[in-house]
Protein backbone atom coordinates (compact mmCIF):
# COMPACT_ATOMS: atom_id res chain seq x y z
CA UNK A 1 0.00 0.00 0.00
CA UNK A 2 3.26 2.28 0.77
CA UNK A 3 4.63 1.68 -2.46
CA UNK A 4 1.05 2.11 -4.07
CA UNK A 5 1.11 5.67 -2.32
CA UNK A 6 4.72 6.43 -3.06
CA UNK A 7 4.24 5.89 -6.60
CA UNK A 8 0.71 6.80 -7.27
CA UNK A 9 0.82 10.36 -5.69
CA UNK A 10 3.50 11.55 -7.69
CA UNK A 11 1.54 10.15 -10.61
CA UNK A 12 -1.18 12.31 -10.40
CA UNK A 13 0.58 15.44 -8.91
CA UNK A 14 2.58 14.85 -11.86
CA UNK A 15 -0.71 14.63 -14.29
CA UNK A 16 -2.25 17.43 -12.03
CA UNK A 17 0.78 20.01 -12.87
CA UNK A 18 1.34 19.33 -16.71
CA UNK A 19 -2.34 19.42 -16.88
CA UNK A 20 -2.07 23.32 -15.49
CA UNK A 21 1.31 24.28 -16.32
CA UNK A 22 1.58 27.89 -18.11
CA UNK A 23 1.86 28.02 -21.57
CA UNK A 24 5.64 28.17 -23.05
CA UNK A 25 7.71 30.94 -23.94
CA UNK A 26 8.59 29.90 -27.87
CA UNK A 27 6.00 30.87 -30.19
CA UNK A 28 5.75 27.47 -32.78
CA UNK A 29 5.71 28.08 -36.15
CA UNK A 30 2.73 28.19 -38.29
CA UNK A 31 0.53 24.25 -39.08
CA UNK A 32 0.78 23.23 -42.39
CA UNK A 33 -0.18 20.03 -44.24
CA UNK A 34 3.15 18.28 -44.61
CA UNK A 35 5.49 16.62 -42.02
CA UNK A 36 9.18 17.31 -42.97
CA UNK A 37 11.48 14.54 -42.32
CA UNK A 38 15.20 14.78 -43.33
CA UNK A 39 18.35 12.75 -42.23
CA UNK A 40 21.90 12.31 -43.21
CA UNK A 41 21.32 8.50 -43.86
CA UNK A 42 20.66 6.12 -44.87
CA UNK A 43 16.63 6.19 -45.29
CA UNK A 44 14.87 2.58 -46.20
CA UNK A 45 11.39 2.01 -47.16
CA UNK A 46 9.92 -1.89 -47.94
CA UNK A 47 7.14 -1.44 -49.65
CA UNK A 48 6.00 -4.87 -48.93
CA UNK A 49 5.94 -4.61 -44.64
CA UNK A 50 4.97 -0.81 -45.22
CA UNK A 51 8.21 0.05 -43.27
CA UNK A 52 9.73 3.27 -43.27
CA UNK A 53 13.51 3.58 -41.49
CA UNK A 54 15.19 7.20 -41.60
CA UNK A 55 19.26 6.86 -40.17
CA UNK A 56 21.39 9.40 -38.46
CA UNK A 57 20.53 12.93 -37.50
CA UNK A 58 17.20 12.51 -37.68
CA UNK A 59 14.94 15.66 -37.18
CA UNK A 60 11.07 16.01 -38.10
CA UNK A 61 9.11 19.32 -38.45
CA UNK A 62 5.53 19.45 -38.41
CA UNK A 63 5.39 22.82 -37.96
CA UNK A 64 3.08 24.13 -34.95
CA UNK A 65 2.72 20.91 -33.78
CA UNK A 66 6.02 19.02 -32.74
CA UNK A 67 9.84 19.38 -33.37
CA UNK A 68 12.12 15.83 -33.09
CA UNK A 69 15.10 14.95 -33.31
CA UNK A 70 16.86 11.57 -32.92
CA UNK A 71 19.59 9.06 -34.59
CA UNK A 72 16.75 6.83 -35.59
CA UNK A 73 13.37 6.61 -36.89
CA UNK A 74 11.03 4.22 -37.94
CA UNK A 75 7.45 4.33 -39.28
CA UNK A 76 4.87 1.55 -39.88
CA UNK A 77 2.18 1.89 -42.42
CA UNK A 78 -0.90 0.07 -42.52
CA UNK A 79 -1.25 -2.29 -45.24
CA UNK A 80 -5.18 -2.06 -45.23
CA UNK A 81 -5.56 1.81 -44.83
CA UNK A 82 -2.25 2.90 -45.71
CA UNK A 83 -1.99 5.30 -43.19
CA UNK A 84 1.00 5.47 -40.57
CA UNK A 85 0.12 3.59 -37.85
CA UNK A 86 3.55 3.61 -35.61
CA UNK A 87 6.59 5.62 -35.03
CA UNK A 88 9.78 4.78 -33.10
CA UNK A 89 11.97 7.07 -32.76
CA UNK A 90 15.50 5.94 -30.47
CA UNK A 91 18.52 7.13 -28.91
CA UNK A 92 19.28 11.12 -28.44
CA UNK A 93 15.22 11.65 -28.97
CA UNK A 94 14.25 15.15 -28.18
CA UNK A 95 10.90 16.23 -28.55
CA UNK A 96 9.46 19.56 -28.56
CA UNK A 97 5.52 19.02 -28.41
CA UNK A 98 3.21 22.35 -29.00
CA UNK A 99 -0.13 21.65 -27.88
CA UNK A 100 -3.02 24.39 -27.45
CA UNK A 101 -0.42 27.10 -26.69
CA UNK A 102 1.87 24.90 -24.10
CA UNK A 103 5.29 23.85 -25.18
CA UNK A 104 6.92 20.82 -23.77
CA UNK A 105 9.86 19.10 -24.49
CA UNK A 106 10.74 15.68 -23.84
CA UNK A 107 14.17 13.70 -23.68
CA UNK A 108 14.54 9.87 -24.11
CA UNK A 109 16.72 7.17 -25.40
CA UNK A 110 12.90 5.77 -26.95
CA UNK A 111 9.86 7.61 -27.83
CA UNK A 112 6.72 5.89 -29.35
CA UNK A 113 4.39 7.68 -31.49
CA UNK A 114 0.60 5.49 -31.27
CA UNK A 115 -1.26 6.97 -34.52
CA UNK A 116 -4.55 4.86 -32.98
CA UNK A 117 -4.49 6.24 -29.49
CA UNK A 118 -2.63 9.45 -30.47
CA UNK A 119 -0.42 8.77 -27.59
CA UNK A 120 3.36 9.61 -27.16
CA UNK A 121 5.36 7.10 -24.80
CA UNK A 122 8.87 8.13 -23.20
CA UNK A 123 11.30 5.43 -21.97
CA UNK A 124 15.20 4.48 -21.53
CA UNK A 125 18.35 6.93 -20.36
CA UNK A 126 15.78 8.53 -17.59
CA UNK A 127 13.17 10.02 -19.84
CA UNK A 128 12.60 13.53 -18.94
CA UNK A 129 9.80 16.01 -19.39
CA UNK A 130 9.97 20.44 -18.98
CA UNK A 131 7.31 22.67 -19.10
CA UNK A 132 7.72 26.17 -18.09
CA UNK A 133 6.97 25.61 -14.80
CA UNK A 134 8.08 22.09 -13.69
CA UNK A 135 10.46 19.29 -14.81
CA UNK A 136 9.06 15.43 -14.94
CA UNK A 137 10.73 12.11 -14.81
CA UNK A 138 9.80 8.66 -14.64
CA UNK A 139 11.00 5.48 -15.72
CA UNK A 140 7.92 5.97 -18.47
CA UNK A 141 5.66 8.58 -19.38
CA UNK A 142 2.90 8.23 -21.45
CA UNK A 143 1.28 11.44 -23.08
CA UNK A 144 -1.92 11.22 -24.42
CA UNK A 145 -2.27 14.11 -27.25
CA UNK A 146 -6.19 14.19 -27.19
CA UNK A 147 -6.73 14.60 -23.38
CA UNK A 148 -3.65 16.53 -22.57
CA UNK A 149 -2.85 13.89 -19.99
CA UNK A 150 0.62 12.79 -18.68
CA UNK A 151 1.49 9.93 -17.03
CA UNK A 152 4.67 8.94 -15.32
CA UNK A 153 5.00 5.30 -14.52
CA UNK A 154 7.79 3.95 -12.52
CA UNK A 155 10.05 6.24 -10.15
CA UNK A 156 7.64 9.53 -10.94
CA UNK A 157 9.46 12.36 -9.54
CA UNK A 158 8.93 16.18 -10.15
CA UNK A 159 10.21 19.48 -9.30
CA UNK A 160 8.13 22.64 -9.78
CA UNK A 161 10.06 25.82 -10.82
CA UNK A 162 10.05 29.00 -8.97
CA UNK A 163 7.26 31.22 -9.45
CA UNK A 164 4.73 27.74 -10.08
CA UNK A 165 2.39 28.42 -7.67
CA UNK A 166 0.68 31.91 -6.25
CA UNK A 167 2.80 34.04 -4.09
CA UNK A 168 -0.21 33.44 -1.35
CA UNK A 169 1.05 31.68 1.71
CA UNK A 170 -1.18 28.22 1.96
CA UNK A 171 -0.69 28.50 6.10
CA UNK A 172 -2.38 31.84 6.28
CA UNK A 173 -6.08 32.58 7.35
CA UNK A 174 -8.03 35.32 5.04
CA UNK B 1 -23.47 -32.79 -96.96
CA UNK B 2 -22.77 -31.92 -100.57
CA UNK B 3 -19.11 -31.11 -101.74
CA UNK B 4 -19.57 -27.41 -102.28
CA UNK B 5 -20.84 -26.92 -98.65
CA UNK B 6 -17.78 -29.17 -97.55
CA UNK B 7 -15.13 -27.35 -99.23
CA UNK B 8 -16.95 -23.91 -97.89
CA UNK B 9 -16.68 -25.62 -94.03
CA UNK B 10 -13.25 -26.06 -94.12
CA UNK B 11 -12.32 -22.81 -96.05
CA UNK B 12 -14.04 -21.12 -93.24
CA UNK B 13 -12.30 -23.02 -90.35
CA UNK B 14 -9.23 -22.32 -92.28
CA UNK B 15 -9.45 -18.39 -92.53
CA UNK B 16 -10.65 -18.56 -88.74
CA UNK B 17 -7.84 -20.61 -87.85
CA UNK B 18 -5.47 -18.15 -89.49
CA UNK B 19 -7.23 -15.46 -87.50
CA UNK B 20 -6.40 -17.10 -84.49
CA UNK B 21 -2.88 -18.07 -85.45
CA UNK B 22 -2.25 -14.32 -86.39
CA UNK B 23 -3.75 -13.03 -83.14
CA UNK B 24 -1.70 -15.52 -81.19
CA UNK B 25 1.10 -14.50 -83.09
CA UNK B 26 0.79 -10.91 -82.54
CA UNK B 27 0.41 -11.58 -78.36
CA UNK B 28 3.04 -13.38 -78.27
CA UNK B 29 5.17 -10.37 -80.01
CA UNK B 30 3.72 -7.81 -77.74
CA UNK B 31 4.24 -9.72 -73.85
CA UNK B 32 7.72 -11.02 -75.71
CA UNK B 33 8.65 -7.25 -76.73
CA UNK B 34 7.27 -6.31 -73.07
CA UNK B 35 9.33 -8.63 -71.12
CA UNK B 36 13.32 -8.03 -71.89
CA UNK B 37 15.49 -10.47 -72.63
CA UNK B 38 18.35 -9.10 -73.96
CA UNK B 39 19.86 -5.76 -73.56
CA UNK B 40 19.74 -3.44 -76.21
CA UNK B 41 23.38 -3.22 -78.11
CA UNK B 42 23.80 0.49 -78.67
CA UNK B 43 22.00 3.39 -76.92
CA UNK B 44 18.67 3.94 -77.48
CA UNK B 45 15.57 5.15 -75.70
CA UNK B 46 13.70 2.23 -73.79
CA UNK B 47 10.64 1.56 -72.31
CA UNK B 48 9.80 -2.05 -70.73
CA UNK B 49 7.26 -3.56 -68.36
CA UNK B 50 8.62 -5.95 -65.81
CA UNK B 51 6.51 -8.91 -65.44
CA UNK B 52 5.54 -11.35 -62.53
CA UNK B 53 3.41 -14.16 -64.74
CA UNK B 54 0.15 -11.87 -66.53
CA UNK B 55 1.07 -9.07 -63.78
CA UNK B 56 2.68 -5.95 -64.58
CA UNK B 57 4.83 -5.57 -61.55
CA UNK B 58 7.08 -2.02 -62.96
CA UNK B 59 7.27 0.00 -65.84
CA UNK B 60 10.67 1.18 -66.51
CA UNK B 61 11.78 3.80 -69.02
CA UNK B 62 14.74 5.70 -69.67
CA UNK B 63 15.55 8.53 -72.48
CA UNK B 64 18.84 6.65 -73.55
CA UNK B 65 20.15 3.30 -72.42
CA UNK B 66 23.79 2.61 -72.93
CA UNK B 67 24.79 -1.29 -72.11
CA UNK B 68 27.73 -1.38 -69.64
CA UNK B 69 28.41 -5.42 -70.50
CA UNK B 70 26.07 -8.56 -68.99
CA UNK B 71 22.97 -7.33 -68.15
CA UNK B 72 23.79 -3.87 -67.13
CA UNK B 73 22.42 -0.97 -68.66
CA UNK B 74 23.59 2.83 -68.05
CA UNK B 75 20.20 4.35 -67.93
CA UNK B 76 19.66 8.39 -68.57
CA UNK B 77 16.37 10.08 -67.46
CA UNK B 78 15.35 6.54 -65.78
CA UNK B 79 12.21 6.33 -64.29
CA UNK B 80 10.17 3.79 -62.73
CA UNK B 81 6.49 3.17 -62.17
CA UNK B 82 5.62 0.03 -59.58
CA UNK B 83 2.35 -1.38 -59.47
CA UNK B 84 -0.01 -2.69 -56.65
CA UNK B 85 -0.37 -5.94 -56.43
CA UNK B 86 -3.73 -5.60 -55.03
CA UNK B 87 -5.24 -3.93 -57.98
CA UNK B 88 -2.47 -3.20 -60.27
CA UNK B 89 -3.16 0.51 -59.71
CA UNK B 90 0.41 2.96 -59.74
CA UNK B 91 2.38 2.46 -56.19
CA UNK B 92 5.77 4.32 -56.27
CA UNK B 93 7.12 6.88 -59.02
CA UNK B 94 11.02 6.85 -58.84
CA UNK B 95 13.00 9.17 -60.96
CA UNK B 96 17.07 9.74 -61.32
CA UNK B 97 18.91 11.50 -64.17
CA UNK B 98 21.14 8.76 -64.54
CA UNK B 99 20.96 5.27 -62.79
CA UNK B 100 22.71 1.31 -63.15
CA UNK B 101 20.05 -0.96 -64.04
CA UNK B 102 20.56 -4.69 -64.19
CA UNK B 103 17.92 -6.70 -66.34
CA UNK B 104 18.63 -9.89 -65.09
CA UNK B 105 18.21 -8.68 -60.93
CA UNK B 106 16.05 -5.65 -61.48
CA UNK B 107 18.32 -3.85 -59.56
CA UNK B 108 18.66 0.03 -60.31
CA UNK B 109 21.44 2.13 -58.39
CA UNK B 110 23.23 5.30 -58.64
CA UNK B 111 25.30 7.38 -56.21
CA UNK B 112 23.96 10.68 -57.57
CA UNK B 113 20.33 11.90 -56.92
CA UNK B 114 17.10 10.43 -56.92
CA UNK B 115 13.06 11.81 -56.54
CA UNK B 116 10.42 9.36 -55.38
CA UNK B 117 6.87 10.04 -55.08
CA UNK B 118 4.45 7.67 -53.59
CA UNK B 119 1.06 7.61 -56.05
CA UNK B 120 -1.43 7.85 -53.22
CA UNK B 121 0.22 11.02 -51.97
CA UNK B 122 1.89 9.57 -49.03
CA UNK B 123 5.39 11.09 -49.38
CA UNK B 124 7.50 12.64 -51.35
CA UNK B 125 11.26 12.47 -51.14
CA UNK B 126 14.83 13.19 -53.01
CA UNK B 127 18.33 12.08 -52.00
CA UNK B 128 21.49 11.00 -53.25
CA UNK B 129 22.67 7.58 -53.67
CA UNK B 130 19.96 5.12 -54.27
CA UNK B 131 19.19 1.15 -54.94
CA UNK B 132 16.21 0.10 -55.52
CA UNK B 133 15.68 -3.60 -55.76
CA UNK B 134 12.54 -4.84 -57.67
CA UNK B 135 12.57 -8.32 -56.64
CA UNK B 136 11.91 -7.56 -52.95
CA UNK B 137 10.09 -4.19 -53.16
CA UNK B 138 12.96 -2.23 -51.27
CA UNK B 139 14.07 1.15 -51.84
CA UNK B 140 17.24 2.03 -50.19
CA UNK B 141 18.75 6.13 -50.12
CA UNK B 142 21.95 6.98 -48.74
CA UNK B 143 22.54 10.07 -47.82
CA UNK B 144 20.73 13.94 -47.65
CA UNK B 145 17.33 12.47 -47.27
CA UNK B 146 14.48 14.65 -47.45
CA UNK B 147 10.69 13.55 -46.85
CA UNK B 148 7.72 15.38 -47.11
CA UNK B 149 4.62 13.18 -45.94
CA UNK B 150 1.15 14.54 -45.76
CA UNK B 151 -0.29 15.04 -42.43
CA UNK B 152 -3.51 13.23 -43.02
CA UNK B 153 -1.46 9.84 -43.24
CA UNK B 154 -0.63 10.19 -39.70
CA UNK B 155 -4.43 10.29 -38.61
CA UNK B 156 -6.41 7.40 -38.76
CA UNK B 157 -9.55 9.30 -38.65
CA UNK B 158 -8.86 11.31 -42.00
CA UNK B 159 -10.47 10.18 -45.47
Amino acid sequence: MKALHATLIPAVLLSAALLIAKPGESAPAAATNNVDITARGPFEYDLKTGRLHWSEQVVVDDPGSLHLTCEDLVAERSLTNRRIESIVATSNVVITLFEGGVTSQARCGRAVYSAASDTFEFSLDNPVVTRLDSTSWADTIVFDRRTGKVHGRGNPRMKFNAGAFPQTNPMQRK
Amino acid sequence: MPATATRDFFIRQRDRLGVSVWAGLIAAGILTAQTPTNAPSAARKVSFYHKEGNRNVAHITASEATPQGGSLLLARNFRMETFREKDGSEELVAEAPECLFDMTTKLASSPGPIQVRHADGLFFLEGRGFRWDQESSRLIVSNHVHTVIQIAFFNPRSP
